[in-house]
């Protein structure tokens, strides 16, 4: 899987938490980094990516990334409650879910589980 | 006859007439010698009647007769008739016809008398009984006749006794005619004295009395003189100048004149004067004086004196009421005018007189349209308000115009009432008062309320300072132009309005090319600076630039007014009333322009506040949302690294570090910890409350902290810090800690951007009063055009390089400010980024503490 966020030290928290999970997550720093992943890496089971990066929003990547083709599922982690970025974040198609941050590991898990499994559907968080 | 004839022979007819003639001699009372003359005649000839007729004054006659006796009363009057009749024909009465001229005896009487006498011409048996003889003396004027009826026919010898006997009675009559005639007169005087003393005796308010014209002393004095004055008429005559003695004191010298004018010239001479009577009570009296008797007799001043004190009082009265109604209608300030049923004016006030321009005396009696005149504001003709009150008793109004004989209009309150006597409208009342200034008061008020209207339809600042030139065009200008003070002080034009739609379009295009006409921006910065209006007057060649005058000339401005906008001490602009063509400004317009500029300013400032508040409300959206989620972010590490701590199937199958993830979450809350420290500066800083404490500091000390503090940070990170300051630069005077945070977050910024083997270097040197500081790195550098958004509160690069949560920066520049320092950055694209900050010298050396004024941020 492949695992975007500008804050470092939660990049590393999520990513070493999910490898310990028995994931493999290759990590991405920034919006850029992310969009080199997806074009150049993978193929990744999943994508967990952060919407407010340096360089390019994760909505601008995913966005992208669908319309090029790419189908697997997405779970998109955001820290602000804006309505427009939670409806971009929708328009991505099925098999996304959306985590508002903070949200705990199981919440992770779940989202992940979601929207392997279903069509979109948003996951509502609050620690 | 015959007989008759026979026995008078010529002597006896002489002795006769002798007897005659000297009856007629001692002629005394008429009727008696008549009687005893006609005797005589009879008893000569044989008479039925003897008839005298003479004329005496006013054309009336006497007439006497003489009856035989037994002689028959019908008979007497037939011959009463007949003498009437014959004394009519001799004097030439023109009805007279029923006598016939007997010719032959006439022509035998010889010249004298000229009408023969004559025979009745009635009946043929009288036909020679009349015998009727003229009574004329010398060549004189017939006045009288005399008549004898025969008993028998009379012969000629009886005619020519009977002429001789006319003959000596007219002679005797007329010597005694002037004597007889005098008394006559004398009784008719005393007749009608008799009835004048009577008359004037009753004379209720006047006595008349007669006076020497020489001495002046009363001759005469008709009863009512006792009554009036209370003297005795005895009293006034015995007095040798009893008018002199009388008389008020005050007034002796108008009645002694009249005197002498009645002496001096002919006609009745009058005069009011005042009589002490015997009470010692004043009356007043109006006399008359003329003066009677010529031809001889001594003059006489005749007089009338009337009691007129009732009247005098009556008169003082109305006299005294008129005089109270003119003071007080004098002293109303409301002009007052009164005219009678033919309005003509009979009164009119100073006042009056004043607000119609015209002198009282001058306006009495001409007729009220030459005078004033009263229209609608329109000039439509008006109903008098006089012919209305005159027949509606009242009316009033205070929209129409009054119109001046000299063609000067002014709007005009007034009031017209109809004035009556005894319930008889006899005139009417004009009160009225120039309502120019509440009508121009209410004029100004208007305009402003339409003006303020105009101003509060906006709140955004543009069209509030469209409003505000727009709003005094065209009653202050046909031009206004608008200058406003940026937030730098600069003034700059704004807008202009122009009366013209058309020419508004040029004059935007004509202003929008050139930043403004210089002549009156000079004038509008004076204006602003010293806050008092200027009026520039007609705008000479002299006075403008070149660059002016093309300007001027195109709009036709020749003067303008410029006012300040002014609020409180705080001046914001300058309005500027320009006049084209043939308008002028008046008086008023600069208290009126300068009314408007106030609420013109109280408007922009109005919509300026709005919009810095709308501002302001966005700002702390943006500030909640940016905030909300920039404080997530460690708080989403903090929940994270908690539920994995706490995650049975984590701790089971392989547990991570709890140390490590303890640590992060420490670390996650420190930075949340500096976050909120950051927002708690940066509210201080917008709210003009940062607590500072500034000391001379010396800079090198400051630089090396900075190093010391990041130096383990930069090794971490592979980047290498450098830095120290210029030996020149002296100690600044500054917050210490507040400089090293801005130095930190600049140092701190770096660090996070530069990849491993970049470079950091930190310098100070010295500058004009004020130390510059730098901190130069050799990343990736900065956009230009993110350059200048760089230090706003919040704002977010795409590239998010150089900040760290959007306060960073803009944290830095409210202290760098809050110390009157500049902060700035220099950077091309990949080329590294140098920011620069600058802090003013301490004025004494380091180490003595020094008071700071409370420092201020500037906003924005």
């Amino acid at each position: 899987m492949l695992l975007a966020e500008n804050d470092l030290e939660f990049l590393d928290l999520v990513a070493d938490t999910l490898e310990r999970l028995g994931a493999q997550v290759v990590r991405a720093r920034s919006g850029g980094e992310l969009q080199d992943e997806i074009s150049a890496g993978g193929p990744f089971d999943l994508v967990v990516t952060d919407v407010s990066m340096p360089q390019r929003t994760g909505l601008e990547v995913m966005s992208a990334a669908r319309a090029a083709g790419l189908t697997c599922p997405i779970v998109v982690m955001m820290a602000s409650r804006d309505r427009t970025t939670a409806a971009r974040a929708a328009a991505l198609g099925d098999h996304v879910a959306v985590l508002y941050k903070p949200f705990s590991i199981a919440q992770l898990r779940a989202a992940m589980r979601a929207c392997v499994a279903g069509p979109m559907r948003a996951t509502a968080t609050t620690a | 006859m015959i007989a008759l004839t026979t026995e008078l022979s010529g002597n006896r007819r002489l002795e006769q007439l002798y007897e005659i003639s000297k009856l007629f001699a001692s002629f005394d009372v008429a009727k008696h010698t008549l009687d005893a003359a006609l005797k005589v005649i009879a008893d000569k000839l044989p008479l039925e009647s003897a008839i005298l007729i003479e004329a005496v004054i006013g054309g009336q006659t006497d007439m006497v007769v003489w009856p035989c006796e037994g002689s028959d009363p019908a008979r007497l009057t037939s011959a009463k008739s007949h003498a009437a009749g014959a004394y009519a024909y001799l004097v030439g009465a023109p009805s007279f016809t029923a006598l016939d001229a007997d010719t032959e005896l006439r022509e035998q009487l010889g010249p004298t008398p000229l009408p023969a006498p004559l025979r009745g011409g009635g009946v043929p048996d009288d036909a020679r009984r009349f015998i009727v003889l003229p009574l004329v003396v010398g060549g004189g004027a017939v006045f009288g006749a005399l008549q004898l009826e025969g008993a028998s026919p009379l012969d000629r010898s009886d005619l020519e006794f009977v002429n001789a006997i006319a003959n000596q009675l007219a002679i005797a009559l007329d010597r005694n005619r002037a004597w007889r005639y005098d008394v006559l007169r004398r009784r008719e005087a005393q007749r009608l004295e008799a009835k004048y003393e009577t008359l004037v005796d009753h004379l209720d308010y006047a006595f008349v009395w007669e006076a020497n014209a020489e001495t002046r002393q009363v001759t005469y004095v008709s009863a009512q003189f006792e009554r009036m004055l209370g003297f005795r008429r005895q009293w006034c005559l015995d007095e040798l100048d009893w008018w002199s003695a009388h008389v008020h004191p005050d007034d002796r010298e108008q009645l002694l004149s009249t005197f002498e004018r009645a002496v001096a010239e002919p006609g009745n001479k009058r005069c009011e004067h005042r009589c002490v009577a015997s009470d010692g009570s004043l009356r007043w009296l109006r006399t008359s004086i003329h003066l009677v008797g010529a031809g001889g007799e001594p003059p006489v001043l005749q007089g009338v004196s009337f009691d007129i004190t009732a009247a005098r009082a009556a008169q003082e009265q109305v006299h005294e009421q008129l005089a109270f109604m003119r003071t007080m209608a004098s002293t109303l300030a409301e002009g007052t005018l009164a005219f009678d049923l033919d309005h003509q004016i009979t009164f009119i006030n100073d006042a009056g007189a004043a607000l119609l321009g015209c002198s009282p005396g001058e306006t009495l009696g001409k007729r009220s349209a030459s005078v004033v005149r009263i229209e609608t504001v329109d000039g439509a003709a008006v109903e008098s308000p006089l012919a209305v009150a005159i027949h509606s008793g009242r009316v009033r109004s205070e929209d129409h115009m009054i119109i001046r004989a000299d063609r000067r209009r002014f709007p005009a309150s007034y009031t017209a009432t109809a004035i009556r006597r005894d319930g008889k409208v006899t005139g009417a009342v004009l009160t009225f008062d120039d309502i120019s200034e509440r009508k121009h008061a209410e004029h100004t008020e208007h305009f402003l309320l339409g003006a303020g209207t105009l101003l509060n339809a906006s709140l955004e600042s543009a069209a509030a300072a469209s409003a505000a030139a727009a709003v005094g065009v065209p009653r202050l200008g046909d031009v206004c132009l608008l200058d406003l003070v940026s937030t730098d002080d600069h003034l700059l034009y704004a807008t202009a309005a122009h009366v013209d739609p058309a020419a508004q379009r040029d004059l935007a295009r004509s202003l929008g090319a050139v930043p403004r006409l210089p002549v009156f921006a000079a004038a509008a910065a004076e204006v602003v600076a010293t806050g008092r209006a200027i009026q520039l007057a007609i705008v000479s060649d002299a006075a403008c630039s070149a660059a002016d005058l093309p300007i001027l000339r195109a709009l036709g401005i020749h003067s303008a007014l410029i006012v300040p906008l002014t609020l409180g001490v705080r001046r914001l602009g300058a309005l500027t009333f320009c006049m084209t063509g043939e308008h002028r400004h008046r008086d008023g317009d600069l208290a009126l322009a300068e009314e408007l500029a106030r609420r013109c300013a109280l408007a922009i400032e109005h919509a300026r506040l709005y919009e810095q508040a709308r501002h302001a409300v966005a700002m702390r959206e943006q500030t909640l949302a940016i905030v909300s989620h920039d404080l997530r972010s460690p708080l989403a590490t903090i929940v994270m690294a908690a539920s994995i701590l706490g995650s049975d199937e984590l701790t089971r199958t392989s547990p991570p570090s709890s140390i490590v993830v303890a640590e992060k979450i420490q670390k996650a809350a420190a930075r949340m910890e500096r976050m909120i420290e950051d927002l708690l500066d940066f509210a201080s800083i917008e709210a003009g409350r940062l607590s500072m404490t500034a000391r001379p500091h010396a800079v090198a000390a400051i630089i090396e902290q900075v190093i010391a503090d990041f130096d383990a940070t930069a090794i971490r990170h592979q980047v290498t810090l450098t830095g120290g300051a210029a030996a020149d630069v002296p100690a600044i005077q500054c917050d210490r800690d507040r400089i090293l945070q801005v130095i930190a977050n600049l140092v701190g910024n770096a660090l996070r951007i530069l990849k491993p083997g970049g470079s950091v270097a930190l310098h100070a040197t010295l500058g004009d009063r004020e130390a510059v500081f730098s901190v130069v790195d050799n990343g990736p550098g900065i956009a230009i055009a993110d350059q200048k958004r760089l230090f706003d509160r919040y704002w977010r690069s795409p590239d998010a390089g150089y900040k760290g949560h959007g306060l960073g920066l803009a944290i830095a520049r409210g202290l760098v400010e809050a110390h009157r320092g500049r902060i700035w950055v220099e950077s091309e694209p990949g080329r590294g980024a140098t920011f620069c900050f600058t802090v003013p010298l301490a004025e004494s050396p380091p180490g003595r503490p020094e008071p700071l004024d409370p420092l201020r941020t500037q906003r924005r």
